[in-house]
């Protein structure tokens, strides 16, 4: 693992505050599939990790939890960003409050597919909640599903934008 | 987020940018500077050869 003060200062922090059991998570080689496909071919997902979620549909992240919430939501494509809020109480929400597409872009992503330059913008995009000290339920069952929706959902590609 | 989360998470490709947590895409209403982070971030999906390729991005945080 790398370490870094910063990082020695979070894991102090959620273990004094939140999680006392909570370790990081360091994989050992990262995942691969070749994009075997132009891009404006490409069929291209969104999953985030900000915790946005349909005000007044969705019910929100448990963000109050101290292990976390590993839930999934589904957000339609189509969703106006104003709908959105944000259910995560690990980040300074100032950003995404004014402007939901710094944290979960819907708006530039159907721009991109209805300018050509990525073929298609899969139907649900993916919501987290980012703040996970217990992550064995997301590794377990929530993760896989995702992948699982996504695939079922015609993605080739996904971008994950995290918060 | 910091480079060295991605690091050790180790996605198959990664866009490091300078940013703070909570405006993963710069700051809110600078649209042009979100875009030019999604097609950074899709860039390095083309052309990133390596599983683990992390990409610092050359995007700086105005406000």
């Amino acid at each position: 693992m790398i370490n870094t003060e910063a990082l020695q200062r979070t894991y102090n922090k959620v273990r004094e505050l939140w999680d006392p059991h909570f370790e990081w998570v360091v994989n050992d080689e990262a995942p691969w599939t070749s994009l075997d496909r132009a891009l404006n071919q490409t069929a291209l997902a969104l999953v985030g990790t900000c915790g946005a979620y349909r005000r007044g549909i969705d019910c929100p992240f448990d963000a109050s939890n101290y292990y976390g919430d590993p839930s999934l939501k589904e957000i339609p494509r189509d969703t106006a960003p104003d709908d959105l809020s944000f259910a995560h109480t690990h980040y300074d929400h100032a950003h995404v409050e004014q402007d939901p597409n710094v944290g979960f872009p819907l708006t530039y992503l159907r721009d991109l597919e209805a300018e050509g330059v990525i073929g298609r913008f899969i139907d649900p995009a993916l919501s987290f909640s980012g703040y996970l000290p217990q992550p064995r339920q997301l590794l377990r069952d929530t993760a896989p599903a995702a992948a699982k929706r996504l695939v079922e959902a015609g993605a080739q590609a996904a971008l994950f934008v995290p918060c | 987020m910091r480079r060295e989360v991605a690091q050790n998470v180790k996605p198959p490709r990664t866009l490091f940018v300078r940013f703070p947590l909570g405006a993963p895409l710069g700051p809110a209403g600078f649209s042009e500077t979100h875009r030019a982070v999604i097609l950074e971030a899709l860039q390095a999906l083309v052309e990133a050869t390596e599983p683990g390729t992390i990409v610092d991005s050359a995007r700086l945080w105005k406000r």
